[in-house]
């Protein structure tokens, strides 16, 4: 068999790709198998990240939820989920069948609640399908608990250690931090504090846009988050940033997960050079149903003539400077 | 081989139990009697448990053996594939540094470290002497069996006799009649594999989730035998290392000492195997250990229990209890259950067992007797017994001296493909036996116990239900067993229409059941010949004898031949004798060149069309992919399934059950596909400065869509041509449309669907079907399409797209949406549709009237429209006509005039007189509609104006699709007049398949967050659902 070249190992979860599906664009369960080439997309895959789950359902923003932009796409769903007990019941049996390590996004409005979500799920995942909890303190699109989380580095610790204490110890948590402050390796540095084992990032930016020809905003929330390829320069840069000024992100003992606006495997590749571990695909996915399957075998071509592997390329931009 | 076959392989090697039971006929067994909960006190490995999740019941397993416990409880929890490998690979490289060295050797190739995969010895247990090795060389991938070498031989003697540094255990071996070479477990190994299987073990100790740890005990117990020096032995076959009749803890002078790490490590595969197919298959799974958690709604409970106890507990609330007790004390699971249990810390207590061996057939008489004490009287029983088991001996007349009597009875089949067996025909004693009991049955006495095969042949599944018809056809045998005998033989999809019959033409199934091909052509035409005689059509065969509906009255004489002219030459004529309608059966020879035999000499008329009629939905749908069906040219398909249902309504007397027992049409099973569509034709329609354009496409690789959904496309050209070959990464990066000012894909409803082999537009109308039989056909499923789109100012992707040329090439993605069942709405009893489009909203709703006419449903169409001038277009002479239009002029121009929608419309064999068009500015009409089918002002008034002129409502159902306002306006409307609506819906969306949640609109059918997704759970919704804006 064939090496292969492109497994990394993000603390104790081994990848065979180091492709992830970015949370809330790949859906809670069972939708990629409605899709003719589901087979190539799950095999081209690492892990599998859910959409955000809350302890309540949610019922999400108003209409209109997304609008397109120029290479990028805003949207405002506001965390629309059925809740978690009917996430448990319902699509946690269905991830079984993914043969991907499982991780879980988990959203709440306070401290407490993120340790009672933590908790619960814990609690209910008797099989221990749950292989990672990845918690958002970033999601732009809440009037509580999301984004203002996340611009605290005291806050995202506290969260952090709040979602850690009733963990299994095999769990990875997952800190999903937020572009929309001026020094990302502040939040970073309180995620590492509270004791997180990975970092991702970015969520989505800020954004809005406005129809000139009703004279109001496109979306019914107003405000809503930026992803696509137009934030990809960002996203690099905040993986960069982390990776050369938080040494527990340089030595890798805290792995990064690059995500935004990756389309093509020369953009995966930019996040791994620049730093990250493992990359989020996320808007890319509904532009090109195969994106997964390319980039596997972009990544793969790369590493083949270049004769390499993912896991020597990781933060190489540092080195070359 | 089926998927039942290769999920019970997959259980079967994952331990290695004795005596699973296949899991097909165990299906079989829990299929036919089981809904409720399943007791099975003597629980083994747990195949059982297995069969009877997968029929969908809850369980009991319980044994006393603490070993079955143990095994059932891991085989059946669902276990998180990833979770498992990380939990073993964290084991081996724990385990690796110490036991690594220990089989280390020198690669005779390449001079680097290589490790024996196993190594041979020879002599006795104490002094024997290694010979030699497989090497296994990671380097120049040498793997080799060679001698070893005088100072190799030295080194192996000295590393086998290493000292174990952690646990083991130490029990002694109970041998009840054989004995064993050494009096202790651990003396079965060698002292490094020992030292080895200890330290392995003590890290699958350390393992923190309990669950994970014993998934990996149970991959350690299961590698136990192949690490030790044991070898399997049968007496019969002293050559072979397989099979299940082996003395136990037998030492061979000539063994094995496996790589332990190697043995572990394929166990382990093997159960991966197990475990990935059983997720698949038992995903939700609840395991319990205690009562009340059962009692609380787990599918299962798992405990050592006596059996006794256990029926006490829950004998009462058991549907079913599954009765295969072990047939002797001294069995070699027995055996090795210790061997394995000891490990594990389990104590056991074998005397206590329940068997069969003490007085002929007095055990199981009791057996069955405090059954039936402890369970309630509706509960079935199923007794398996192993042919060594002597209780099978008696089995009748312990069943004749118990409750019960025998509902059924039947083998499981053990195909054991060994070595010696080669394929042949499985030897008896290979099967089991198995009656299925039940209180109320007493009809079969004992006296009628089955033959066995005659003449010393041996029976195979093939063989085999013919035999149980010659056992059960004795002269004085019921009915019912005749009736089941039967049930036996005939296809499955026959099944309920045999349990319809009466007892005369049971008989007659028995002469014809070995001929399963002639029954199921006389079932179809049985049928066909209903729906026909409800249209007032006729049915005629080609030798003119008319066939009867009688579901198996065939032609006399009965011939060992299946007769041509039945099979062939089923020829339908309508009143009218220029129309033909041909049926043939997928079996037959020759399907193409009749197809083609009859398009040609129909030559355009469209009065002649054949029809093939397959067993299933799902075979049908694959007839109908374009490929295929290119084949079978203007042909139709029907499904046996769908026959049925719509017999089930003509003649309700004697096909009322079937319509219940049909199965639903398995639609859903499409998937959304990527692919790619060629550009036809790209114009504009509606004159210069107007924003409607229509784009025409070719694609292959549409796999059947219906109507209601949608695609979604890219703007712009696809930058390569496509093809095979897999993408290289540069290529991708240049391909990816940079220049284009758009990202997502569009939506798009599907404005007309054009069938491969159906080139003129208009064979809707010329095309005369009965109208029952029309509601069962299925054309070919379509490969090109039109798309109508709408420009609007702040559009950039619909400004890209009129940017298309022919023989460009666009990926799209599709079909979209839920599939909206309309021969369920018209088999409902709908007489007439009613279909309301705004502007670009009508286009989705013409592809809805082509699917209604097809369906012969009539249909009023409402279009609102700026003005008339908006409707037309020129079109290129290529394209069909089917208006007498001023010919000359077109030819002149190379174009003619043509209409959108309402030239659709007609050309579906919708008439002038029943389109209606709503213009917002008074405009000229001209003679493209009657003048009072024609108003100015908004078409939710024209509509409201109709239905109150109108009176006749109760079997219309409308559709309307068009701008947010005007949805809302024929709503009210519809819901004043009390009119069925179903809307599609249209909104911004990202995705297309349901995970973005973009595109959703608030419903009462929501959940709990009150919205729904068009592009999952719609684009057709039921207006009442939708909570308008």
């Amino acid at each position: 068999m064939a090496m292969n070249r492109l497994a990394v190992q993000l603390k104790n979860l081994s990848l065979l790709t180091p492709l992830l599906t970015a949370s809330g664009t790949s859906g809670t369960s069972g939708e990629i198998e409605n899709l003719e080439n589901a087979e190539q997309t799950l095999s081209s895959l690492g892990a599998f990240v859910t959409k955000g789950v809350t302890m309540e359902p949610r019922k999400g923003n108003p209409e209109l939820r997304v609008i397109e932009t120029r290479t990028g796409l805003l949207n405002s769903i506001g965390l629309q989920n059925s809740g978690v007990s009917a996430f448990v019941k319902n699509e946690l049996p269905k991830l079984l069948k993914y043969k991907l390590p499982i991780i879980v996004n988990i959203s709440a409005d306070s401290v407490e609640k993120f340790g009672i979500l933590s908790g619960y799920l814990m609690e209910h995942d008797t099989s221990e399908v749950i292989n990672g909890l990845e918690i958002n303190v970033s999601c732009p699109n809440i009037c509580a608990g999301g984004v203002e989380f996340g611009v605290d580095p005291r806050m995202v610790e506290k969260v952090v250690k709040a979602v850690r204490k009733p963990m299994r110890k095999n769990v990875v948590t997952i800190t999903k931090l937020t572009p929309n402050v001026t020094d990302i390796t502040q939040p970073a540095k309180g995620a590492i504090m509270g004791g997180t084992d990975i970092l991702s990032m970015i969520n989505t930016l800020r954004g809005m846009a406005i129809n000139v020809y009703a004279g109001k905003p496109y979306l019914g929330n107003e405000t809503g988050g930026l992803s696509g390829p137009a934030i990809k320069p960002i996203g690099v840069y905040m993986v960069y940033e982390c990776f050369r000024s938080v040494p527990e992100c340089r030595d890798k003992r805290v792995p990064i997960i690059g995500i935004g606006g990756i389309s093509t495997s020369d953009d995966a590749l930019e996040y791994i050079m620049a730093g990250a571990t493992a990359v989020g695909i996320g808007t890319a996915w509904f532009v090109n149903a195969d994106v997964f399957s390319d980039i596997r075998s972009g990544l793969e071509n790369y590493c083949a003539s270049a004769k390499t592997t993912i896991i020597d390329i990781i933060g190489i931009a540092h080195e070359r400077r | 081989m089926s998927l039942d076959a290769k999920l019970f392989n997959r259980i079967a090697r994952s331990h290695m139990y004795w005596g699973r039971k296949p899991l097909v006929g165990l299906r079989q067994v829990f299929g036919k009697n089981t809904k409720g909960i399943v007791l099975d006190p003597f629980c083994g490995a747990g195949t059982p448990i297995v069969a009877a999740l997968l029929e969908r019941a809850r369980v009991v397993a319980t044994d006393l053996n603490p070993m079955s416990v143990f095994m059932t409880r891991v085989l059946v929890r669902p276990l998180s594939i990833p979770v498992l490998q990380g939990a073993f690979d964290s084991i081996f490289k724990e385990v690796f540094p110490k036991a690594g060295p220990a089989y280390r050797m020198t690669c005779p190739k390449c001079g680097n470290a290589a490790t024996a995969d196993y190594i041979l010895w020879k002599g006795s247990v104490q002094s024997g002497i290694p010979i030699a090795a497989k090497v296994e060389c990671p380097y120049c991938e040498l793997s080799d069996l060679r001698p070893l070498s005088t100072q190799e031989e030295k080194h192996q003697r000295h590393a086998s006799k290493a000292k174990p540094q952690s646990w083991y255990p130490d029990n002694t071996i109970h041998t009840v009649s054989r004995g064993a070479p050494v009096p202790n477990h651990y003396q079965l190994f060698t002292g490094r594999n020992l030292s080895i299987l200890a330290e392995v073990f003590a890290s699958i100790d350390r393992l923190e989730s309990p669950i994970y740890k014993e998934a990996l005990q149970y991959v350690f117990t299961a590698s136990l035998y192949s690490c030790s020096q044991m070898q399997m032995f049968s007496k019969k076959h002293p050559a072979s290392s397989q099979g299940w009749a082996a003395l136990r803890f037998y030492i061979p002078p000539l063994r094995k000492e496996t790589n332990v790490l190697h043995a572990f490590a394929r166990r382990f595969e093997t159960f991966l195997c197990c475990k990935e197919a059983l997720n698949a298959e038992l995903p939700a799974t609840r395991v319990t250990q205690k009562i009340s958690e059962f009692m609380d709604g787990a599918e299962v409970f798992v405990g050592k229990m006596d059996w006794a106890e256990s029926l006490k507990v829950f004998g009462p609330v058991a549907t079913h209890v599954f009765l295969d007790p072990p047939y002797n004390i001294d069995i070699d699971y027995f055996g090795f259950s210790e061997f394995w249990g000891a490990w594990l810390r389990m104590p056991f207590d074998f005397k206590a067992e329940w068997h069969a061996r003490t007085v002929r057939g007095g055990r199981t008489a009791d057996l069955l007797n405090r059954t039936a004490q402890a369970t309630s009287p509706a509960c079935r029983v199923t007794l398996a017994l192993n042919p060594k088991n002597p209780a099978e001996w008696d089995s009748d007349t312990a069943i004749a001296s118990s409750p019960y009597g025998i509902l059924d009875t039947g083998y499981f089949l053990y195909n054991n493909s060994s070595k010696r067996t080669k394929g042949k025909p499985n030897l008896l004693h290979h099967r089991e036996r198995y009656y299925i009991l039940d209180r109320s049955i007493h009809f079969i006495s004992p006296a009628t116990k089955p033959t066995t095969c005659s003449h010393g042949e041996r029976p195979n599944e093939a063989t085999y239900p013919y035999l149980r018809v010659m056992a059960y056809f004795k002269p004085h045998s019921k009915a019912e067993s005749l009736r089941q005998a039967v049930l036996q033989l005939v296809p499955n999809h026959l099944h309920n229409l045999c349990q319809q019959l009466e007892d005369s033409e049971v008989n007659k199934a028995r002469d014809n059941a070995a001929r399963n091909m002639r029954t199921y052509c006389s079932f179809c035409l049985s049928f066909v010949n209903l729906l026909l005689q409800r249209d007032q059509w006729q049915l005629i065969s080609a030798n003119n004898r008319q066939v009867e509906p009688g579901a198996f009255d065939l032609p006399k004489p009965v011939r060992t031949q299946i007769p041509s002219d039945l099979m062939a030459a089923a020829v339908f004529a309508s009143r009218d004798e220029t129309n033909q309608i041909y049926f043939y059966f997928p079996e037959q020879a020759g399907l193409a060149m009749k197809a083609k035999k009859i398009s040609k000499r129909d030559s355009g008329q469209y009065k002649q069309i054949a029809v093939l009629v397959l067993p299933s939905r799902a075979k049908m749908d694959k007839c109908r992919s374009v490929t295929r069906a290119a084949n079978w040219r203007r042909g139709f398909f029907v499904s046996l399934d769908e026959l049925r249902a719509h017999c089930a309504e003509v003649v309700t007397e004697k096909y009322q059950m079937l319509s219940c027992t049909t199965t639903k049409p398995t639609g859903s099973g499409n998937k959304i596909a990527t692919f790619t569509a060629e550009v036809k034709k790209n114009d504009q329609v509606g004159g210069k400065d107007a924003p409607y354009w229509k784009l025409q496409f070719k694609a292959s690789g549409l796999t059947g869509i219906v109507p209601g959904q949608f695609i979604m496309m890219d703007t712009v050209k696809r930058k390569l041509s496509g093809g095979t070959r897999p993408m290289r990464w540069r290529e991708f990066t240049t391909s990816f449309k940079g220049s284009s000012k758009t990202y997502l894909k569009r939506p798009f409803g599907i404005h007309r669907a054009f069938y491969p082999n159906f080139e003129e537009r208009d064979y809707l109308c010329r095309l005369k079907l009965p109208r029952f039989l029309a509601m069962v056909m299925h054309t070919a499923l379509p490969n090109a399409f039109d798309i109508f789109y709408k420009v609007l100012p702040n559009g950039e992707g619909t400004k890209e797209m009129t940017e298309l040329k022919r023989r460009e090439r666009v990926k799209m993605i599709g079909p979209l949406g839920s599939r909206f069942d309309i021969r369920a709405m018209v088999n409902e009893g709908v007489d007439e549709v009613h279909v309301i489009g705004g502007g670009v909203g009508m286009a989705p709703l013409v592809f809805l009237v082509q699917s209604l006419r097809y369906l012969g449903v009539r249909v009023k169409a409402f279009i609102g429209i700026q003005t008339i001038g908006l409707l037309k277009y020129q079109e290129g002479l290529n394209a069909p006509r089917t208006r007498g239009d001023d010919i000359d002029k077109g030819f002149a121009a190379g174009v003619r005039d043509a209409n959108i929608y309402v030239d659709d419309l007609e050309d579906t064999g919708v008439t002038p007189g029943e389109i209606f068009v709503s213009c917002d500015k008074p405009s000229d009409i001209g003679q493209l509609i009657p003048r009072q089918n024609y108003a100015t002002g908004f078409v939710s008034e024209r509509y409201k104006q109709y239905l109150m002129e109108n009176y006749r409502r109760d079997k219309v159902v409308a559709f309307a699709c068009g701008p947010t306002l005007m949805m809302k306006a024929v709503s009210d409307i519809a819901k004043q007049h009390g009119v069925r609506l179903y809307v599609l819906m249209e909104k911004r969306m990202a995705c297309g398949i349901g995970v973005c949640l973009s595109c959703v609109c608030r419903t009462t059918t929501g959940g709990s967050s009150g919205y729904s997704r068009v592009c999952k759970e719609g684009p057709v919704f039921n207006a009442n659902e939708i909570l308008w804006p």
